[in-house]
């Protein structure tokens, strides 16, 4: 019985010691990955500056990969890293002069592109009749629509798409309705229905815009006179808004928008050259 | 034999490699059209303990050309932006070494090479402050504080921008 004991205390003692040096195993393994991982994150310091080391071409080539306010940040880090940056500039401003001939050729094609298309007589009969439309709405209209503490979905739904039009920070969600009644409380409201600029309507909201398809006219008309024209509306809207006319003219304003930052950023540039 | 090259490197090593591995280098694709692949290739720049990296990855492509890299990089963690076996191979702790891949890729005319080399020194830099980036790089601060406030306010358009 005792000579059992003593076989069973012996093989757990080695139970134990082999458990210990594989626990002990396991933290070297850990320690190491640890290590390895840190030094990954964190490579030590080089021994020589590399910016001595290394041409400024090829500093360059590195810079392509970090945005402009870090490169310029890197001019903090020392003379060389000053001079090394204003090195790049002039290679950079002849970059984008290159894009900016680029785009200039581009938004000449397009404006070719659309010379022949015209406005499309039929797309702005209905534009003009949804228009004529929403001028027929009073304020009592909107008034008595506001006033409802929890209007139909649909109606809902019409009120949320026409916010999201005339203003793109306008977030639609599941019970707005108390967002829409702000917007519906502008003096305003119908006038600026009226007077959108359809070509300021971003792809996002275009996006959004679309489900006006899925809506029939009739299913609004039997809820509201209001949610039915401003309906038409937004329907006419988006038929506009996707055509080929007014998708060039947008491509075209987008085009000119980067010129003119191009345009910027080599101001800027040559004043730092200088 | 047909189907492999002789290079030599900068300390005297020769190293033998499949021609259409070594081929993935323009300087070296240049040299075999232009005198054959009987001849050993001299390649004075790079060290043979570099060029055995820059082989290796040109093997890990010896069937593909990795898409371009997105610029500027959208993360410090270059997985996020290169395909795992490239973020993989790139992991080089040593920055010295680092370099001189930049190096032997740009003299080898390996484009690919060139821009995963120089995303990695990138994540370096990105987002780091002056203070850092000195300290990675091994660079004093030798601007006058007037100069750094020239700097600054030159700058400043940039900080305000981003």
């Amino acid at each position: 019985m005792l000579q059992t004991l003593q076989n069973e205390l012996t093989t757990l003692q080695t139970n134990s010691k082999q458990q210990d040096q594989r626990l002990e195993n396991l933290y070297m393994s850990f320690q190491e990955i640890y290590d390895l991982k840190k030094k990954l994150d964190n490579p030590s310091s080089t021994m020589h500056n590399m910016l001595n080391y290394v041409r400024p071409d090829i500093f360059h080539q590195i810079f392509i990969f970090l945005d402009t306010k870090q490169i310029f940040r890197f001019r903090l880090v020392s003379k060389k890293a000053n001079y090394v940056v204003k090195l790049m500039l002039p290679k950079q401003i002849f970059i984008f002069q290159q894009q900016i001939a680029d785009q200039q050729n581009e938004i000449q094609l397009k404006i070719q592109d659309i010379q022949g298309i015209g406005e499309d007589q039929s797309q702005q009969q209905v534009m003009k009749a949804a228009i004529d439309g929403v001028s027929r709405l009073t304020k009592n209209h909107i008034v008595e629509l506001k006033s409802l503490a929890r209007p139909p979905e649909l109606v809902e739904k019409i009120i949320n798409l026409v916010c999201m039009t005339l203003d793109p920070t306008f977030k639609i969600q599941k019970d707005n309705w108390k967002e829409c009644q702000k917007y519906l409380s502008r003096v305003n409201f119908l006038e600026l229905i009226a007077t959108l600029d359809i070509s300021s309507i971003n792809d996002k909201q275009l996006q959004q815009l679309e489900q006006v398809n899925s809506i029939q006219e009739q299913q609004a008309a039997a809820m509201s006179t209001v949610a039915k024209f401003i309906l038409i509306f937004l329907k006419a809207v988006f038929e506009i808004r996707q055509s080929k006319l007014y998708m060039t003219q947008n491509a075209i304003k987008q085009l000119e928008s980067k010129i003119m930052k191009e345009e910027q950023l080599i101001k800027k540039f040559e004043k730092i050259i200088k | 034999m047909e189907n492999k090259v002789k290079l030599s490197t900068q300390d005297g090593v020769i190293i033998e490699v499949d021609k259409d591995v070594a081929c993935k280098s323009h300087l070296i694709n240049t040299i075999i059209d232009d005198t054959g692949s009987e001849e050993e290739i001299p390649l004075p720049n790079v060290k043979s303990s570099i060029l055995k990296k820059v082989i290796q990855y040109c093997e890990l492509h010896r069937n593909d050309s990795p898409p371009e890299i997105e610029k500027p990089l959208r993360s410090n963690n270059l997985s996020d932006c290169v395909e795992q076996k490239d973020a993989d191979f790139i992991d080089i702790p040593n920055l010295e070494e680092l370099f001189d891949i930049i190096l032997a890729a740009n003299y080898l005319d390996i484009k690919s090479l060139l821009d995963l080399s120089c995303a990695k020194v990138a994540t370096y830099i990105k987002g780091k402050t002056p203070e850092e980036i000195r300290k990675t790089f091994n660079i004093q601060n030798d601007l006058t504080q007037e100069e750094e406030q020239q700097i600054r306010e030159e700058n400043k358009w940039a900080e305000e921008t981003s």
